[in-house]
């Protein structure tokens, strides 16, 4: 099932256009990364998503719920942290969490739960303005989560992170989509990241998304065999195999979409080639970064 | 909804900005009260070298009328009948003024009537020649609402004040009405709410708050009427410590003293006219009226601040924008109030609900109470469907 879906969605500023009619979707339990440079639109994106702007064009979809008929609803799925933690710094931590846990009737177990998660302990009962960033986007964690929502928002989470707070947000995320059946929809420059956490990734550039034309993650296969040079011989034209190269006698590395390593390995097999071994690796997301946004062929 | 508004208090209350100008607020009402106890013993120290020079030439004035001429015509007769019970009347308000022992202020106010009602026939029966008030000359009105004021002292047996800056509690509210708090007000008004709407933007908070599925309007209706619990709990509690001080000091004073206002202010919705023979009513009852009109120009202020606050993107800017509107609008008062109908309309030209009262402003207390609402609907109006409909960019 959908949890987001994003249908030709256009926003201007005044004149300029900023988001060119983009489509996605995001399913139930599901990471995504959302990956562009700096003006590309995934802010403007994400802020289209939460209702903070309004489209020119387009419908979002969330949880079943069109945003713009059924707001309410559709937010009611929803939670979110756009940018920064845009939390009330004169209020105590705990301050703003019992706003949210009286405004959405969460009960009190709950608030304990979210509390928990934020690790705050004492400093709960502090003034948001004396929080460092982390505990800031902890707290913020912790508001979304004791919403139990069905999608979770994140824009640049680990902006102004340390290495520490950086691994225990990935942590928590994984724990979410695994324990809660949370889908995550998160942009970030920190492509590493992104990499590790993000089931699929989705390019933004210019206000046009670029998923459809550029797989998520393509592989590279390292097949070690007995003649490379029949193997590509035989390989060639087959659907989804981007690029080739022998590599000495006995090696030949294979560049393809995801999922066509069955065909390949079928045909090899029919054709009595014998394979030794097979390395998998995931291409690397700084490479089709590079690619995509700088021109870079790989 | 009530959790929303509470939770907005909640801001509004903890926020160390609203606290200074609270702080402010409290001090600037401590020092016009501290300021005017001051001027109140240095006028009573004046006054008492007045009164004895006063009393020694009305002494003197009323052996002369005695003695001189003998057997003047019936013309000079009448008018040195009528001047000689002047300087009687005068002689005693004098003397009982500075009466030791003995506080003889009935008398003082009976001679007071007396002496009036005695200009009065003077006037009537052509003894005096009555100049227009311009000419610096006594009017009949004139000497009308002093008789009528000081009867009404009299037959509710309420002691004047000594002078204007005498600060009994009552008296005290009566002057911050009309002389502070029509600016005092404005400033108080826009410091505090002003960034109502702007704050959110300096703070993201925004990001946070529209996120929760409720509909925009109620988190707008919540600010708005936060915001005018804030500005009404703000100067309705300054007021009232300042008050409680002043009483405390000098004495409550009567809540049946008596306060001039113009019948027209109540019977017309613009004052074409003031009317000359004034109509006094209870401190009590006078202040209820000027309170009420008071505290809808406090209800327009804050619906003014709340607009400069949804139009802007940084609270200095809202805050700097309302202020100087406002300040412009003190400025321009003056010719404003000489162009009557557009006056009538200019919701400012209702701040000093004690001039709308005495029959000063070009509108009158209706006026005041359909331009104030109908203006602080109008802008309520206006910044929900700016709240609703805009793009928050934060």
């Amino acid at each position: 099932m959908h949890v987001l879906e994003v249908n030709n969605l256009s926003k201007s500023f005044g004149k300029t256009r900023v988001i060119k009619n983009i489509s996605f979707n995001v399913e139930e339990g599901e990471i995504v990364g959302f990956v562009g440079p700096n003006g590309a639109g995934k802010t403007t994106t994400l802020k289209l998503i939460t209702d903070l702007i309004r489209p020119d064009e387009g419908e979002i979809i969330i949880n079943g719920y069109p945003l713009k008929k059924r707001r309410e609803a559709a937010l009611g799925s929803l939670a979110g942290i756009i940018e920064n933690p845009g939390l009330y710094v004169n209020l105590t931590g705990l301050d703003n969490l019992l706003f949210i846990a009286k405004v959405r009737g969460i009960s009190k177990e709950k608030l304990q739960r979210a509390i928990d998660i934020t690790g705050l302990g004492k400093n709960i009962h502090r003034q948001v303005r004396k929080y460092s960033l982390g505990m800031k986007q902890r707290l913020a964690l912790g508001m979304c989560l004791m919403t139990e929502p069905k999608l979770l928002i994140l824009d640049e989470p680990t902006n102004g992170l340390d290495p520490t707070g950086t691994m225990e947000l990935r942590e928590l995320m994984l724990k979410m989509v695994q324990e809660e059946g949370v889908s995550i929809l998160f942009s970030s420059h920190m492509l590493g990241e992104v990499e590790k956490t993000a089931d699929r990734v989705i390019y933004i550039k210019d206000g046009v998304l670029l998923d459809k034309t550029v797989p998520a993650f393509d592989s590279f296969f390292s097949i070690i065999l007995n003649d490379p040079s029949e193997a590509a011989a035989l390989l060639k034209g087959v659907e989804g195999i981007l690029s080739m190269k022998v590599e000495g006698k006995d090696k030949l590395s294979v560049h393809m979409r995801e999922g066509v390593i069955s065909e390949v390995l079928r045909i090899l097999t029919e054709n009595n080639i014998r394979i030794h071994d097979i390395n998998k690796q995931r291409d690397d997301l700084e490479l089709i970064y590079s690619r995509i946004f700088r021109g870079v062929e790989s | 909804m009530s959790k929303i508004i509470l939770f907005e208090l909640k801001k509004q209350f903890t926020s160390v900005k609203n606290m200074v100008v609270w702080l402010l607020l409290l001090v600037t009402l401590l020092a016009f009260g501290s300021i005017n106890m001051a001027r109140d013993l240095q006028f009573k120290k004046e006054r008492l070298a007045y009164d004895n020079s006063a009393w020694d030439a009305a002494i003197q004035l009323n052996l002369l009328l005695q003695e001189y001429p003998k057997n003047p015509p019936e013309n000079v007769q009448k008018a040195m009948d009528l001047w000689r019970r002047d300087a009687v009347y005068s002689a005693q308000q004098r003397v009982y003024t500075s009466w030791v022992g003995e506080d003889r202020w009935r008398d003082v106010v009976l001679a007071n009537i007396n002496r009036n009602e005695n200009l009065l026939q003077g006037l009537r029966e052509g003894i005096i020649s009555g100049k227009s008030k311009s000419e610096g000359g006594v009017t009949e009105e004139d000497l009308i609402n002093n008789i009528n004021y000081n009867k009404y002292l009299y037959d509710n047996d309420i002691k004047p004040l000594n002078n204007i800056y005498q600060m009994t509690g009552i008296n005290f509210l009566y002057r911050v009405l009309s002389e502070l708090m029509p600016y005092l007000a404005a400033v108080v008004v826009l410091l505090l709410c002003s960034d109502c709407f702007a704050s959110e933007v300096d703070w993201g908070s925004y990001k946070f708050l529209l996120l929760q599925p409720y509909p925009r309007g109620k988190f707008f209706t919540a600010k708005v009427l936060s915001c005018l619990v804030v500005a009404l709990t703000v100067l309705g509690s300054s007021l009232l410590i300042v008050f409680v001080i002043m009483s405390v000091l000098n004495g409550t004073g009567s809540a049946k003293y008596p306060i001039a206002f113009d019948p027209n202010a109540f019977s017309s919705f613009a004052v074409t006219q003031k009317s000359e023979i004034l109509v006094y009513l209870g401190a009590s009852r006078f202040l209820l009226y000027a309170f009420i009109l008071f505290a809808l120009y406090i209800v327009f202020l804050t619906t003014f601040a709340c607009l400069s606050s949804v139009l802007s993107q940084e609270s200095l800017n809202a805050m700097t924008a309302s202020i100087s509107v406002t300040f412009a609008a003190a400025v321009l008062q003056s010719p404003i109030s000489r162009m009557t109908y557009f006056s009538l309309f200019w919701p400012f030209s209702y701040g000093n609900a004690v001039t709308v009262m005495a029959g000063d402003a070009a509108g009158s207390m209706l006026a005041g109470f359909i331009v104030l609402i109908s203006v602080s609907v109008l802008l309520v109006s206006i910044s929900r469907i700016i709240f609703i409909k805009k793009d928050i960019i934060c």
